[in-house]
């Protein structure tokens, strides 16, 4: 579209599209945050001085402090620091030119930063969460949060944690779909550079993970939003939030692990001249604890009232999810033997997060035992245990700063800086937690603790402020090294041998001169222009100068303002979320005085607490963001954007289909993650019910079955449209395109007729549990059909106004994919709710 | 060396492994199961903290069962309940436990009946002169855990609240007075 700005423009980086820009605003954010959850830890840390505390912090204050540091530490810091990694250098270490889709890449950036703003504004409306960043249920739900006078500001914590996920799940599927589709030509991915490898398994953890995490936070809102009972009854909600919690908890733990391996794995070969020993059974070990991550979620939940058999299943999955890790932690120390070690500072940053993981690790295995965790379980062991794992992977992130800091900037920093880094982050980092060990039995999540451990309490918390002023020390050094630090050359480190070192220090926008290509065995830049004019001197100018014009032609786009436009809106729209659940209150309150049936005015009082004063911003908000999000999602739509998809790539196993289908494919793959998850929720609580106790909620069957047909018969006129898309046949195009609009309408005619009786009857969401089940689980439904709607409403507009798809029929076969996944899940959904 | 970087020659993961090699493994792996099996083993017939059953249960049977308990068990003058049976009665609720203080012997087995009327809380019992954990369990609503448990000794035992549930979780506080048993 336009030119993109100089790097000096402010503007440059409000339209910026480019891997690396987005790269450097994702580590730049992210460090943001660092600070953030950093402040908070050495207020509670300063707060911990004596038993009952210094006074530094009010009770309330401290719940807050802990959980927003828990959160913030977790989501808005480590996992978008390894993105900010992976968008600069995964196209890189690939050969690729930028990300599968650049403006989705800008979008899941805005995302992110608007859900860290909008979580640090929760702050300041009423209290941000203060109930433990595992937000247990019930306490999660508005009846128990005003007694933390914070129900919005809980609630706009929880729609900023709903708005990363959505972030990460964008980005996801664009990782996943660059790694798989635009790697050079001969890259296998036997030959992957291992830090793609890593983010490869990562962005494929995500992808599942976060999507449970989004159910679960989609059900909490609406419990938070709307006064649904999902979490707020004693009839198995606290067991339902620990599943869908902790489904998502344990794989974010190596999701948050993994991109620091990945760098460790670099590092190590960098600097030991050696290539990774085991380096394939390195990788196997990797893709076997991506699997296994999923299947040991409930060692979280052993001090629950599970069973022990299930909980023994479960014992034995965590044990042998530590083997993979030894495989790794021997490769690595080999590596070392093997090599010839030179101590840069970032080799001692990744040596240092190999001591702490080794340390990290083996005080895990204890916990994993169900007995050992009844003694261990909430105690300063455990607190100390993942801080050795998840800080050593800090370790090797901000080892992998170092080691692609020249890269990033073109500058070289001050060893001798770096290594003072390094030893005050180290004697920092053992003098914060390892006397957390010493102190195990102090309780977490109070600050009063036995007189005896004192000691170890003050060590650890100057250990924090020695460990805080470390970073001090970084960000000097790498501010020195920015203003006056010698230029880098472009493989300052000598033995490094992916493809980022192959090109100069920072890269340019383009990346390569020529194709990168791996056929030969080795990295070559091929110049096609010239091969295609068979390389002759004889052609004569001529022709070499009309390819040029040719690739000219081609050149990318760099630059959009609308993925700004959508993050914007979509936070405007979230902020005034926040504030809609006294309005909602309000109007539950008012159905109750006149309702009739008994169950509806009953559970409204167990629902409703003290809440937070109706304020018209809020409401306003939420139609602005909306208007907002119209305009720029439109503009997103029209928009000329360029992305050339490389025309020679290795892509196994996924030649057969082009980019945009693949994402669709993944995206897809997520969203039945969502529907699964919020779909096994139900069966879970009507399960825990009794099956035959569950109440059927519908009226009757037959409106179920008239909207089976209804959306089988559109899913048809769906594939119509694609035949005469193919066709080139436009009245035919238009036309089916119409049908399938008109049968989405009758579907939801027929949806809110159901309703309707509904609500006549005096039945609403809030009335039990059953009713709350089917009003969310078929409205989750139905915001898809509506969202098919906008799509398919902008499609007929783009049939109209510039005879679309009549050339490139594909976006019609994507959108087709999409409605065909809606109506499978209404499939699933009428037996499970109007037979059953 | 030309490049340090490139792999050693030949298929060297692929030599046949020396024979002491192999039973250092086998014997790693044989006492890797041998220890699992133990830990596994351990929590059902072994010296341990117990693990019990649970029962669904709603709030409001919930509290006539505390109060039955309360109503049959003896109160001393400082308020604490000397239960009846062996039937102890520990619930949850934001920011005490219903039915502490309780006076127990030592040397009896107790059979604890732990819920919550409102929110998740964590049950651990510490007891005074160290404060070291001895158990800690996730007390949730709707279910009631009954989990036997006996003191070897005398003492007063702190019930701490292990999970959040509140602005005034820090306070969420009992105790449990052991005496010596007349058996």
């Amino acid at each position: 579209m336009s030119e993109l700005p100089p790097r000096t423009s402010v503007k440059r980086w409000l339209v910026t599209t480019n891997h690396k820009d987005v790269g450097i605003l994702y580590i730049t954010t992210a460090l943001f945050f660092l600070l953030f959850g950093g402040v908070l830890a050495l207020a509670f840390r300063a707060h911990l001085w004596e038993t009952g505390g210094t006074g530094l912090l009010a009770d309330r204050e401290f719940n807050q402090a802990v959980s927003m540091h828990g959160l913030l530490m977790v989501f808005w810091f480590l996992s978008p620091i390894a993105t900010g990694f992976a968008n600069y250098f995964v196209p890189l270490q690939i050969g690729a030119d930028d990300l599968a889709f650049p403006r989705l890449n800008a979008l899941s950036y805005w995302f992110y930063l608007f859900s860290g703003i909008m979580v640090a504004l929760s702050f300041f409306q009423g209290s941000a969460y203060a109930g433990g960043w595992t937000m247990y249920a019930p306490l999660n739900v508005p009846t128990y949060t005003p007694a933390m006078q914070a129900t919005t500001g809980g609630t706009a914590t929880i729609l900023g944690l709903a708005l990363f996920l959505i972030s990460v799940t964008v980005g996801t599927v664009n990782f996943l779909v660059t790694i798989h589709r635009q790697r050079a030509e001969g890259l296998g991915l036997w030959n992957m550079p291992i830090f793609t490898w890593s983010w490869l398994l990562t962005a494929w953890m995500m992808l599942f993970a976060f999507a449970a995490l989004f159910a679960a936070a989609l059900l909490l809102l609406s419990d938070r939003l709307f006064l649904t009972q999902y979490f707020s009854t004693d009839q198995g909600s606290g067991l339902l939030w620990g599943h869908l919690f902790w489904f998502f908890g344990h794989p974010e733990v190596y999701i948050v692990f993994f991109p620091a391996l990945g760098i460790m794995f670099e590092t190590f070969q960098t600097f030991c001249g050696r290539r990774l020993v085991g380096r394939k059974w390195v990788i196997i070990a990797m893709v076997l604890v991506a699997v296994q991550s999923f299947l040991v979620w409930m060692h979280h939940m052993f001090l629950t009232t599970i069973n022990l058999e299930i909980k023994t299943l479960f014992m034995a999955t965590t044990i042998g999810i530590s083997l993979p890790f030894d495989l790794m932690v021997f490769a690595l120390i080999y590596t070392m033997v093997k090599g010839r070690v030179r101590f840069t500072t970032p080799f001692l940053f990744s040596l240092g997060a190999l001591v702490l993981f080794i340390l990290g690790g083996i005080t895990g295995v204890f916990l994993g035992a169900v007995v050992l965790d009844y003694e261990f379980r909430g105690t300063y062991w455990v607190v100390a245990h993942f801080h050795y794992v998840m800080v050593s992977g800090v370790t090797a992130l901000v080892g992998g700063l170092y080691y692609w800091w020249p890269k990033m900037t073109g500058k070289m920093y001050s060893e001798t800086l770096g290594k003072l880094n390094f030893a005050v982050y180290f004697i920092g980092f053992n003098l914060l937690y390892f006397p957390q060990f010493l102190a195990w039995e102090t309780p977490r999540r109070v600050f009063n603790y036995a007189e005896g451990a004192q000691f170890y309490h003050q060590l650890s918390t100057v250990g924090a402020f020695v460990f805080g002023a470390s970073f001090l020390i970084m960000f000097y050094t790498f501010a020195k090294s920015w203003v006056s630090g010698p230029d880098a050359p472009d493989n300052p480190w000598e033995y490094s041998r992916t493809a980022e070192w192959a090109v100069p220090s920072p890269p340019p926008l383009e990346n390569w001169t020529g194709r990168p290509s791996y056929a030969s065995g080795r990295l070559e830049f091929v110049d096609d222009s010239a091969a295609a004019t068979d390389g002759g001197v004889a052609q004569g100018e001529g022709k070499a100068a009309e390819a040029t014009v040719a690739h000219e032609e081609e050149h990318a786009d760099h630059a959009s303002i609308w993925p700004l436009g959508i993050g914007f809106g979509t936070f405007v729209f979230f902020l005034g979320l926040a504030g809609i659940t006294p309005y909602v209150v309000q109007f539950a309150e008012g159905v109750a005085e006149t309702v009739e049936y008994e169950p509806t005015r009953e559970a409204l009082s167990g629902l409703v607490g003290v809440a937070a004063e109706p304020n018209i911003i809020y409401p306003a908000l939420t139609l602005l963001g909306i208007a907002i999000m119209g305009v720029s999602l439109f503009k997103f739509g029209v928009e000329e954007f360029n992305v050339p998809e490389p025309a020679i790539a290795e892509r196994w196993p996924f030649e057969g289909v082009d980019n945009t289908k693949f994402g669709v494919w993944v995206f897809l793959a997520s969203d039945v993650m969502v529907f699964g998850a919020i779909i096994g929720g139900y069966i879970f609580l009507r399960l825990h019910m009794g099956w035959g106790q569950w109440e059927k909620v519908p009226f009757a069957s037959w409106p179920g079955l008239l909207n089976t047909y209804v959306l089988l018969t559109s899913s048809f006129t769906v594939i119509l449209a694609l035949v005469f898309a193919e066709r080139k046949n436009k009245k035919g195009l238009l036309g089916s395109m119409l049908a399938t609009l008109l049968l989405a309408f009758t579907f939801m005619g027929v949806k809110a007729y159901e309703y309707g009786y509904k609500f006549s009857h005096g039945e609403y969401w809030w009335t039990s549990i059953e009713y709350s089940v089917y009003f969310v689980t078929t409205g989750l439904h139905a915001l898809h059909v509506i969202l098919g709607v906008l799509i398919a409403l902008f499609m007929v507009y783009r049939i109209v106004s510039v005879d679309a798809y009549l050339e490139d029929h594909r976006p019609v076969e994507y959108f087709g994919l999409y409605w065909h996944f809606v109506d499978i899940v209404w499939v699933f959904l009428f037996p499970l709710f109007y037979l059953m | 060396m030309t490049s340090p970087i490139k792999p050693p020659k030949g298929n060297w993961w692929d030599q046949p492994v020396n024979r002491r090699e192999s039973i250092w493994l086998g014997l790693g792996v044989g006492w890797a199961l041998v220890l699992f099996g133990w830990m596994s083993a351990f929590t059902r017939i072994g010296d341990q903290n117990p693990i019990g059953e649970t029962y669904r249960v709603t709030e409001d049977e919930l509290r006539e069962k505390v109060d039955a308990f309360k109503d049959a068990a003896e109160e001393r003058e400082d308020g604490a309940y000397v239960p009846d049976g062996d039937d102890v009665f520990v619930v949850g609720q934001r920011f005490d436990w219903d039915g502490l203080p309780v006076v127990l012997e030592t040397g009896r087995e107790y059979d604890f009946h732990l819920s919550s009327y409102d929110v998740q809380h964590g049950f651990s019992i510490r007891p005074e002169h160290a404060l070291s954990q001895q158990i800690n369990l996730h007390v949730m609503p709707g279910e009631e855990w009954v989990v036997p448990m006996e003191f070897d000794e005398p003492g007063t035992y702190h019930v701490l609240c292990n999970e959040f549930c509140g602005e005034g979780h820090r306070g969420m506080h009992g105790t449990i007075i052991v005496e010596e048993g007349s058996q």
